[in-house]
């Protein structure tokens, strides 16, 4: 650059995040000591309206031509600044921030050495700002479609709601059948099953010509940036067609027999089956994991529907944007877990719900063990909030409304079964303590607990022993049937997910959205969206809402038909590149080429590919490759600026 | 297996709502009606931990407990509770079903889960034995003494009713016993007889002479007291005609005495009767306690006190106006009411809880229940 | 750019409101904002730090108001209410006033000189009555828009008070602020404006106030100084707050050894409201961990029914705050507080539940963690519960319909819930909306006098 830079540095006290720990002000008139700094500013909230137009004043009046900006971290406001500065006329990657919030306020509570270290932090931003340059973001087509991997509730209502707004949309689902785990939720309401809701969205989604469902169906390969991503599905084969008429012959003669994890291992089902009665698309399928070929299926079959030499098909898909809404595993307790698989009364709560279904394996009957029982307890908070060894430390947010539904229905249909509910807090936010009203009315019997109850398995049946915190007593309840009101975990598959498309999850295995209260929906790389319990539990509303809201995210990024990207890129200086293709290997998006310039070949970058990581231009032997904002010169500087005062 | 207690369960939540605890399911323990109850800030007792075992079910416990009995019913419970599960009434509801488990010869049980209509014919129909009975020994007896323009207390009643007293409260006290030991009383007493006894007198006086600060509660327990102070003179008088009837004509006793009966029947028309008078009122001054749910034995006994009371004024009304012919029909009205009211209500409905409600009251404050220094 | 549909009306500027005219805004559709307040902001605006993540509110809300600005498409109307709404799906016609601010928002920039020389001294509802304000105002210092507003009731020059307008003998009094300001901004005569809106649809975000824990007498809020509402102490904890963020306490200005936090003031109580508000179980575990990070060793107790902490990182947040920082939870009820005449100190009545007995606690603070209630939404034609909450046409279809097709609720509006989830709520609207406005035709082009964005 030709210009002498003009530094100005602001440093935010963040109410009392940053100024409760580090002398604001003195680190402000330490800036100013520095060279090339021409004004340094102290205030409260530097990304207010008020702070930014602060910056944008000192622009004007100092003829300022780089920006530092000592705040908090970069991935929550240096959007903010960024756009503050350009309406300055600045170019807006000529900002520098020094994050003085989290790497030191937030970090260390020996005010003097955090000042100390605040100076240090602002003064390696000013070595870097010296030398930032101005550059264009890229532009990129974007595609008006977007890819929903999962058929559940959430994904259903974002694939509408895109296709409503005008969006194509290819809906990705691995089951055979779209309507998720919601569609063996049983009672919701008084008259309203998941059963219920989920019919509802497959007719709207039957309906959309936008849409075209895969079922059956996985992801696995996904590339590319934002506007412009590659999609890779393998569809599995179903083996059936569209010629099936659901008649249930091939079921009939089908000699394999399976537990059916769409009645939670309640029933059984055979290697040909039929989902539920709502599954889309309408058409049996073959489990190929169980089917022995033997043929018999296509014997019985008289509509030619049945064909076995069906293969795997791989599509290419090219999306904008990818939301995932693939949902969530229930809890499994391990054998033993509150005697769960030692006695064929102790069911799950996703099982009784299948079993008050009137669509379920007891067409609505609650029996469990051959009889309807006397009396059934629930115990919450199975697997999660620590209570057990196994289980998640996490409150799994749905049960309790749950299991007082369900608690409801069961004392609504058989008044004379005793219904227990064994709980640490009683989870029914909002309106829906109307139903702990309820349950109340309908006489449901509360037990508090803090140490997990004990079931044991006596001669005479079962006992639960627990003891009751509000009396301080120790008590044996005798049951017939206990429902564990198991929580929600991650789905097993997460993982593969994860290394599939790079996004990230947190502690406890759901995936992390970008910022917890302020873009629960959007996953931290952009272009990938999060809907749904695959980000953490929640119940079927709080699901079809993140669902719409991820839609909305979608439509917002590519509602104008371009995409704007980091200008991070790596660079090639021809003259310097020895062609060694060291960069071309190591380079894990497959961005650089070789390429014959002036009769040598060197390196060459492919722009729309490149995500800025850094790898390349760290590795380049001869410093030919270097990185735009990370070149070798602004991190020296920076560098030597951390260790010498 | 882990060997811990085993407290039986049951469900009563039938027959807790049929005796009037229609709202214990709504309870969702949060403790209010303990934290704002003018009797729980004087003892270590709850009466929110009570409400949670007749939820669960929990005989044992519910039966052992004497927790309800120490309930003196000033009803601040009920506006403190957020769910409007008046656990005022969950306590008498609680009380009524301890005193049938208390009761061993069953009768309590049936008397209390009988309809308000069984009661008032079992009434009736041993208010009929009696009366029958009477006449058909006493009849010429009365016509003699109609004809010598005099009355007297027929001397021939005295055999037959010292032995149904005698019978009513032996009864009484049995049952009295037996819930003594049910709720453990010998044991765990760790304060002395005297200790104990101040201690109720003084916490009783303290807790009611707060109460007696506020309007409505000043009537409803000057109400009650009507009720108790009539009853204690019916007794005093009646036992002061056994054990000497000269008091009765000797001057100047036979004025005070005069008085004291009509003022005893006043006290109990008046203390009985007052709370029907408000509950059919549509006047909007009165209290809302007056318009909340009671039980048949609650409006029985009520009634019966109310009844004895009436015909007892009456009968001294005619008497002193010398129309003997009709003070002796309210006589035999008289006697017939007393006879089932000690037949079945002293032993066996809601009048025996005093009994019950000293026991409990005795037992708590030997058991050091009773907080010794103010809680700060 | 060029909008290729109609306008879409949000109501309400709080955190909800402005998430949908965001991402109205990024989808290309043209967004009214309309906001009863000087400035929007909401609720939000008003905390100190957010659970679970303890984010300070300002730090995470300001940039999102700050981007209102930028959008060419978005038009703020702040200081304006609705009047009424005729019309259906697609075909809205709005009436919105716009209530006069004596202040001509083209001119002014901010500078908040009128506001040092205003002599009059009210309370500041932003500081939910803690301090006070002055008769011309700027909301507060990140208000957006920054421009000041003249509470008519209290200017001395607009509404005077009959003695002192009879001494002034029909002259005018006071003046300061048109004296003194250097944009000649302020405007005596501005007269309140109708705007009429032609929209394709509505979104309510207009979301909550606080209940009056002056309805339950027992509490003494009101009548006993250091018995405060969790808003109140959240600006108490605030840097921006009345005390500069110091926990001072009102009665004698010295900073509480012990304070106490009562849940379920006014909610799950059928004498006041039956439901839930779903966030104050968590928000009394976040201010007293603030209360700790301000004074090391200061009691915290938080009395209970239910420990609601169930959304993503609530249940950690929640056994955080007793392991690492100490605050004691009991199970109980308080159901009344009396007052030590001499020292202000308060006393707790209570069943502490696991134990069975009836207690008493002394402290020097008490938060009461009233219930939040809807706003009235009268001037629109949907249904609501017996709440007073928006009710939606079918929870499990569409998630943020109200009965009245084309009018969405989200947020608190709709149901007592968190910041998360009331984002995820105007997130849904907005592409709802947005799908209807742009299959909505344009009619004829939409004109509006009024202030700069």
């Amino acid at each position: 650059m030709s210009e002498e830079p003009r530094v100005g540095v602001f440093i935010c006290h963040c109410g009392l995040n940053i100024a409760a720990r580090v002398d604001v002000k003195a680190v402000s008139e330490y800036a100013k000591t520095l060279p090339n700094v021409v004004v340094s500013h102290d205030y409260v909230f530097m990304c207010s309206t008020v702070g930014q137009e602060l910056i944008k004043e000192e622009i004007k009046k100092h003829n300022l031509n780089r920006i530092v900006v000592a705040a908090c971290s970069p991935s929550m406001h240096e959007p903010t600044f960024r756009a503050a500065i350009e309406s300055a006329g600045l170019n807006k990657y000529l900002l520098e921030m020094a994050n003085i919030r989290e790497h030191c306020s937030w970090a260390h509570s020996d005010k003097e050495a955090a000042t100390e270290k605040a100076k240090d932090l602002v003064r390696m931003a000013v070595a870097k700002a010296r030398l930032l340059e101005p550059l264009e973001e890229i532009e990129f087509q974007a595609s008006p479609t977007a890819l929903v991997l999962g058929g559940g509730v959430a994904g259903m209502r974002a694939a509408i709601d895109l296709a409503e707004y005008g969006f194509n949309v290819y809906l990705v689902e691995k089951s055979p059948t779209l309507g998720g785990r919601a569609a063996l939720t049983g009672w919701l309401e008084s008259d309203k099953r998941g059963a219920d809701v989920v019919n509802n969205l497959i007719n709207k989604i039957a309906e959309n010509k936008n849409i075209q469902v895969f079922t059956n169906a996985e992801l696995i390969e996904f590339s590319g940036f934002p506007g412009n991503f590659t999609a890779k599905i393998r569809v599995n084969p179903r083996y059936v067609n569209e010629r099936c008429v659901l008649c249930g012959e091939c079921e009939a003669e089908c000699p394999i027999e399976v537990a059916n994890e769409y009645q939670y291992g309640l029933s059984r089902r055979k290697a040909i089956f039929f989902p539920f009665k709502a599954a889309y698309p309408p058409m049996y399928v073959i489990d190929q994991r169980v089917c022995i070929r033997c043929g018999e299926c296509v014997k019985a079959c008289r509509y030619d529907a049945i064909n076995l030499n069906k293969q795997p098909a791989i599509l290419e898909l090219k999306v904008g944007a990818l939301i995932i809404a693939t949902g969530y595993d229930p809890y499994q307790p391990p054998k033993g877990e509150y005697a769960y698989g030692l006695h064929s009364n102790i069911i799950t709560l996703f099982q009784l719900e299948r079993l008050l279904d009137k669509d379920g394996p007891t067409q609505g009957k609650l029996i469990i063990g051959g009889s309807i029982p006397r009396r059934i307890a629930f115990i919450l908070c199975v697997g999660s909030r620590n209570t057990t060894p196994n289980s998640r430390n996490y409150c799994s947010r749905m049960c309790c409304t749950s299991t007082l539904t369900n608690a409801i229905k069961i004392k609504e249909r058989y008044p004379s079964t005793d219904v227990y509910v064994l709980y640490q807090d009683i989870n029914t936010y909002g309106n829906d303590e109307s139903l702990y009203e309820q349950a109340g009315e309908k006489l449901v019997k509360f037990v508090k607990f803090e140490d997990p109850p004990v079931v044991d398995i006596g001669p005479e049946g079962l006992v639960i022993e627990v003891r009751e915190v509000t009396i301080q007593e120790d008590i044996s309840i005798p049951v017939d049937a206990i429902v564990l009101s198991v929580g929600m975990v991650p789905r097993r598959d997460v993982t593969d997910l994860i290394s599939i498309t790079r996004v990230s999850c947190g502690s406890e295995g759901f995936l992390r959205e970008a910022h917890l209260k302020l873009n629960p929906v959007e996953a931290p790389t952009s272009g990938i969206f999060l809907a749904g319990a695959v980000t953490g539990p929640k119940n079927i509303i709080e699901s079809i809402r993140a669902g719409s809201a991820s839609a909305s995210k979608v439509a917002a990024l590519l509602s104008k038909g371009k995409v704007k990207a980091e200008p991070f890129t790596a660079i090639v200086n021809e003259e310097r590149c020895s062609g060694c293709r060291i960069c071309i290997g190591i380079c894990p998006y497959k961005a650089i080429t070789l390429r014959e310039v002036d009769g040598r070949k060197v390196a060459y970058v492919e722009k729309a590919l490149c995500m800025g990581c850094g790898t390349c231009s760290a590795t380049c032997p001869s410093g030919a490759m270097q990185q735009y904002s990370f070149k070798d010169r602004q991190i020296i500087e920076q560098t030597i600026a951390a260790i010498r005062r | 297996m882990k060997a811990t207690p085993y407290i039986s369960f049951e469900d009563i939540s039938r027959e807790i709502i049929e005796l009037g605890g229609k709202g214990i399911y709504k309870c969702y323990q949060c403790g209010s009606c303990t934290a704002t109850c003018a009797i729980a800030e004087g003892m270590f007792i709850s009466f929110r931990r009570v409400i949670k075992y007749a939820q669960l079910g929990l005989l044992d416990k519910l039966q052992k407990d004497l927790v309800p009995w120490l309930c003196n019913v000033h009803g601040d419970c009920i506006a403190a509770c957020p769910r409007d599960a008046n656990p005022c009434e969950i306590l008498a509801a609680l009380r009524r079903y301890q005193s049938t488990l208390y009761d061993w010869t069953g009768l309590s049980r049936w008397w209390y889960y009988s309809s308000l209509k069984k009661k008032l014919l079992t009434i009736i129909i041993l208010s009929a034995i009696s009366i029958v009975g009477l006449l058909a020994l006493f009849y010429s007896t009365i016509m003699n003494y109609l004809s010598m323009n005099i009355f007297v207390n027929i001397p021939g009643l005295l055999p037959i009713g010292i032995p149904v007293v005698l019978f009513s409260i032996g009864l009484l006290i049995s049952n009295g016993y037996r819930m003594y030991k049910f709720i453990g009383g010998g044991k765990d007493y760790i304060v002395s007889f005297f200790d104990a006894f101040k201690r109720v007198l003084s916490f009783w006086i303290k807790s009611e002479n707060e109460a007696l600060r506020i309007p409505d509660k000043r009537i409803r327990i000057l109400e009650h007291m009507l009720i108790l102070a009539g009853i204690i003179l019916y007794i005093f008088l009646a036992l002061l005609y056994l054990v000497y009837p000269p008091a009765y004509s000797s001057y100047p006793f036979n004025y005070v005495l005069m008085i004291s009966r009509y003022v005893a029947a006043l006290f109990l028309v008046i203390g009985a009767g007052l709370p029907f008078v408000k509950r059919l009122s549509r006047s909007p001054k009165i209290h809302w306690y007056y318009k909340l749910f009671r039980h048949s034995t609650d409006w029985v006994g009520l009634g019966f006190v109310f009844a004895i009371g009436l015909t007892g004024l009456l009968m001294n009304i005619f008497n002193d106006l010398h129309i003997y012919s009709i003070s002796y029909v309210l006589y035999i009205l008289h006697i017939g009411i007393v006879f089932p009211f000690l037949i079945l209500e002293v032993p066996f409905g809601k009048h025996n809880h005093w009994l019950y409600k000293s026991i409990a009251n005795y037992v708590s404050a030997r058991r050091g229940l009773i907080r010794g220094e103010v809680l700060e | 750019m060029r909008y290729l549909s109609k306008p879409v009306l949000v109501v309400g500027g709080g955190i909800a409101g402005i998430q949908a005219t965001i991402d109205l805004a990024e989808q290309g559709i043209e967004v009214y904002l309309v906001e009863k307040n000087p400035s929007i902001g909401g609720k939000m605006a008003q905390l100190d730090k957010t659970f679970p993540t303890l984010d300070c509110a300002s730090c995470i809300l300001t940039p999102k108001m700050a981007a209102l600005l930028r959008y060419s498409n978005v038009k703020l109307l702040t200081y304006s209410e609705v009047q009424e709404v005729r019309g259906r799906a697609g075909d809205f016609t709005v009436k919105v006033l716009k209530k006069p601010r004596y202040v001509d928002w083209n001119k002014c920039t901010g500078c908040g000189t009128c506001v040092e020389r205003c002599p009059v001294k009210v309370p500041d509802v932003y500081n939910v009555n803690l301090s006070q304000r002055k008769a011309i105002y700027i909301e507060y210092p990140q208000a957006v828009p920054r421009k000041a507003v003249i509470d008519y009731a209290n200017c001395l020059r607009l509404n005077p008070p009959p003695d002192l307008r009879e001494k002034a003998k029909g002259r005018p009094l006071c003046g300061a602020c048109e004296k003194v300001c250097p944009a000649k901004a302020i405007d005596y005569g501005q007269q309140p404006e109708i705007i009429e809106l032609n929209v394709a649809a509505i979104i309510l975000a207009t979301g909550v106030e606080l209940y009056d824990a002056r309805n339950i007498p027992e509490y003494g809020y009101g009548k006993f100084q250091n018995v405060y509402t969790h808003l109140e102490f959240e600006r108490l904890i605030s840097s921006t707050g009345p005390t500069n963020g110091h926990l001072l306490r009102r009665s004698d200005g010295k900073t509480p050894r012990k304070i106490a936090w009562i849940q379920c003031v006014g909610s799950r109580d059928i004498r006041f409201n039956h439901y839930c508000s779903a966030f104050c179980c968590m928000a009394a575990t976040k201010q007293a961990i603030i209360a700790k990070e301000h004074v090391p060793d200061v009691e915290t107790i938080i009395y209970y029914m239910d420990m609601r902490a169930f959304g993503k990182g609530f249940y950690e947040f929640y056994r955080r705050a007793v392991t690492e920082y100490g605050v004691k939870y009991v199970r109980g009820k308080v159901v009344k507080i009396t007052e030590k005449p001499d020292s202000k100190n308060l006393v707790l009545f209570y069943e502490d539940t696991l134990h069975s007995y009836m207690m008493k606690d002394e402290f020097d603070m008490v938060v009461l963690s009233v219930a939040i209630r809807p706003n009235k939404v009268a001037s629109f034609p949907v249904k609501t519960d017996k709440g007073g909450f928006v009710q939606l046409m079918d929870p499990y279809l569409d998630t943020v319909s109200t009965t009245m097709e084309g009018i969405f609720v989200i947020g608190g509006a709709a149901e007592a819930r968190d910041i998360p989830d009331s984002v995820v709520m105007a997130s849904a609207a907005a592409i709802k909306a947005a799908t209807i406005a742009r299959k909505a035709e344009l009619s004829q082009p939409i004109t509006i006098r009024g202030e700069a964005s």
